[in-house]
């Protein structure tokens, strides 16, 4: 008895420890010992921190001794704040009606570094970031918690080369976004029941609607090596984006 | 003038959640009124159960193969996926009013009620709380009850923090209700 009970034991800690290794499928781990999150998420680590955005602000955790977090900081951003996203030494944080860009030189306080107002006021609305390209999907509703504002929907494209001044570049219409996430050439932008946009991102300020995957309420992404994880209604959908990010496969998926 | 302080308080976190109607507002209507607790241990204790079904999946995060998922305001979902094909579902852990999740070296980081809570799931025979931050989310600790459908109006009857904690929501006729969202 006791002897299965190890095995079930050492069974588990195999699991979660020595599946890293397993790489040979060109699956993902092995690439990415980092985790990842989704765009719509408020929490997020980044180095020896926590940082966790509420309504109105910006709170860091020291999480060098885990069982023992400490709360270091809180900063005022604005109101409606939404999401916030790591890129690089950077935060990326949405809010209902800018994007906000943090600086994470000095960790425990993060130091913001511009202010992008857009030109659709009060939306919902998570960023992205990759090299110095900028996305965010806003969502303009007529009803329910994002029914605050005016315009449409749209994804914003921003050039952040000089990070203290974001540009926007392009305004794409959109239905419905919620989450969105980029690898390589690929854009993916969830629009719930509408399903999941793909744009070809390979000229990175001109995104290209590329497809429409239309079999699931998608509302947030995580491209993660080669697989591209859905959060989708009543559970989660996995793609293969291995062999073509702009044509994701279906996997496999777990719905209630 | 007590109603009105709490619908001010959840003002602040969230605008547009809840407003003051004043005497002019709704008559008698379906709404809901909460049921408080006040055996907060129960709740605040983070404890694995065997894996379950996604009723209200939410926010997810990844890292090597494996994949959680918020089982909003209960838990967290636990998958390895490193067969793509045939993603297993490890288990459940139990995290009152769980929203957010976030993992690094083995450990999550979620919310327990409004509190930080660190949970180490290095040996899944032994998931366990290792650290917690008391109080520091208190929007996420912040209850309404479920739209029907999505943009659909809510009417409730605010909550009393002095009543307790928000367990559920009871669907009933309420009168003039000051909150909605």
């Amino acid at each position: 008895m006791k002897t299965l009970k190890q095995i079930i034991v050492f069974f588990f800690i195999v699991t979660f420890f020595f599946q890293c290794s397993k790489d040979s499928t060109g699956n993902n781990a092995a690439a990415n010992p980092q985790g990842a999150g989704g765009s719509t998420a408020r929490f997020t680590i980044a180095g020896n921190y926590l940082y966790v955005v509420d309504h109105m602000s910006l709170k860091s955790f020291d999480i060098t001794q885990p069982a023992n977090p400490v709360y270091k900081d809180k900063t005022e951003i604005g109101l409606n704040i939404e999401t916030i996203f790591p890129y690089q030494d950077k935060l990326f944080i949405g809010s209902a009606s800018s994007m906000y860009i943090y600086s994470l030189a000095n960790p425990a306080r993060p130091l913001r570094l511009a202010r992008a107002d857009y030109t659709i006021s009060m939306a919902c609305d998570p960023v992205v970031a990759k090299d110095s390209v900028a996305y965010a999907a806003l969502r303009v509703e007529f009803t329910g918690p994002c029914a605050r504002g005016f315009g449409n929907s749209s994804l914003m494209v921003y050039n952040i080369k000089d990070i203290s001044t974001p540009v926007l570049i392009a305004e794409i219409g959109l239905q419905s976004p919620q989450g969105l996430g980029v690898k390589d050439s690929a854009l993916y932008v969830c629009e719930r029941t509408q399903g999941m946009k793909i744009f070809n991102v390979s000229s990175p300020y001109n995104p290209v609607f590329k497809k429409q995957i239309s079999t699931e309420i998608f509302y947030d992404v995580i491209p993660y090596g080669n697989i591209l994880i859905c959060q989708v209604h009543g559970g989660f959908a996995l793609f293969d984006i291995g062999n073509n990010p702009l044509e994701p496969v279906f996997i496999s998926k777990i719905l209630n | 003038m007590r109603l009105k302080t709490i619908c001010i308080l959840f003002l602040v976190p969230s605008i547009y959640s809840c407003e003051i109607s004043g005497d002019y507002g709704p008559g008698k209507m379906e709404g809901y009124t909460p049921i408080y607790t006040r055996e907060l241990s129960s709740l605040k204790k983070i404890s694995t159960e065997p894996a379950r079904t996604s009723v209200r999946g939410g926010k997810i995060y990844t890292v090597g193969n494996l994949l959680f998922q918020v089982e909003l305001d209960s838990g967290i979902h636990v998958i390895n996926y490193t067969n793509p094909a045939n993603p297993h579902n490890l288990g459940f852990i139990k995290s009152f009013l769980c929203k957010e999740v976030t993992v690094k070296d083995g450990l999550i980081y979620t919310n327990n009620l409004s509190d930080l809570v660190v949970i180490d799931i290095r040996n899944w025979s032994n998931v366990h709380e290792i650290g917690r931050v008391a109080g520091v989310f208190p929007d996420l600790s912040n209850q309404f009850p479920e739209r029907i459908a999505p943009g659909e109006t809510v009417y409730f009857e605010c909550p009393d923090p002095g009543k307790g904690t928000v367990i559920a929501w009871k669907k009933q006729t309420i009168s003039n209700p000051k909150c909605w969202r």
